[in-house]
């Protein structure tokens, strides 16, 4: 449905409707701006990248074939912009160590994160991604938020689809390592033990 | 076996807990600013002139034709015929004496030659000045 709706406004636009864009941004903006925002951790440049993908999807929207969906197509500018604006001031890398993680350790953190209240969850949650290296933090993000699928990704990446896979089961340790540190030991422990 | 079903159950708390997480949204005036230079930039687009303007064209296809014109009417000629034309009375407007009787003195000549001069020099400096300045 929405993609041919896409289309609707896509021909619009082409014909020499400007206005008919606004929809598709509508319709975008906060997924296009959540992918910066992950990637960037930065309000303002992902705002501005956001902002240039959408300048850079209208300038090309006559190429856009539709192979692939418009939002993959739209996604894969905003990460080749948010790539560019992060190479840009390299101020983003942080590399944290793969620990071990077995089954104990994953039912402590659910059951920890059980008690608090989803909405200091999600939060919380959001901080713990936001500690991922750059790359596997977009990947992850597009894969479990957005729901991307394997080739998706890779489209929009242009990695091949072992890297991916490498990525995203690196980034799923790493992240489960983070929440690990985020939370204090000793309510681990104590709701681990219950 | 065993690693495989421990990956399902990172994959299954990744899923779990990152979907939980709120979408971000940009500034309220988002759409209306983007928008607004998307037009910039279109009109931009629209300004960009050709070095020759469709006036420009007219004037030298009617010069052209107007040559044309009178080097063709001289003589009678037949519509099988190529037309022969005839340029002179080209001479007959004597360009050559305008210049012939021209006399330009050595200050005018200086002033030129250093007007010049000081305009190649300008444009090389002000084209540096503004690459740098939109960098």
């Amino acid at each position: 449905m929405k993609t041919t709706n896409d289309q609707f406004y896509i021909e619009k636009v082409l014909k020499g409707d400007a206005n008919a864009f606004a929809f598709l941004v509508d319709s975008y903006k906060k997924m296009i701006f959540t992918l910066a925002f992950k990637m960037t951790k930065n309000r303002e440049e992902a705002e501005e990248i956001c902002q240039d993908a959408f300048i850079k999807a209208y300038q090309n929207l006559n190429k856009f074939q539709g192979d692939s969906k418009f939002s993959t197509w739209l996604y894969s500018i905003a990460y080749n912009v948010s790539l560019d604006a992060i190479k840009k001031n390299k101020k983003h890398n942080n590399t944290l160590e793969i620990n071990e993680i077995n089954y104990h350790k994953i039912a402590s953190f659910d059951t920890a994160l059980q008690q608090i209240e989803q909405k200091e969850r999600a939060k919380i949650m959001d901080n713990c991604l936001l500690k991922l290296p750059e790359d596997e933090r977009s990947i992850i993000w597009m894969f479990y938020y957005d729901e991307l699928s394997l080739k998706e990704i890779c489209e929009i990446t242009l990695l091949s689809e072992s890297n991916v896979k490498v990525k995203l089961h690196r980034a799923r340790k790493r992240l489960l390592n983070i929440v690990e540190t985020t939370f204090e030991p000793e309510i681990i422990s104590h709701y681990g033990k219950s | 076996m065993e690693n495989h079903n421990l990956q399902k159950e990172i994959d299954a708390f990744a899923s779990k807990y990152i979907k939980e997480i709120e979408i971000e949204s940009p500034s309220l005036n988002f759409t209306a600013t983007l928008m607004k230079k998307i037009e910039a930039n279109q009109k931009k687009v629209l300004n960009q002139e050709p070095l020759i303007s469709k006036k420009g064209w007219f004037g030298i296809f009617s010069v052209i034709f107007i040559v044309l014109l009178f080097s063709s009417k001289t003589k009678e000629n037949s519509v099988f015929e190529m037309p022969k034309l005839n340029f002179s009375f080209i001479p007959s407007l004597k360009i050559n004496q305008i210049f012939e009787t021209l006399s330009i003195s050595n200050t005018t000549l200086i002033a030129f030659l250093l007007f010049g001069g000081m305009l190649l020099f300008q444009l090389f400096y002000l084209k540096n000045y503004f690459d740098k300045r939109f960098e």
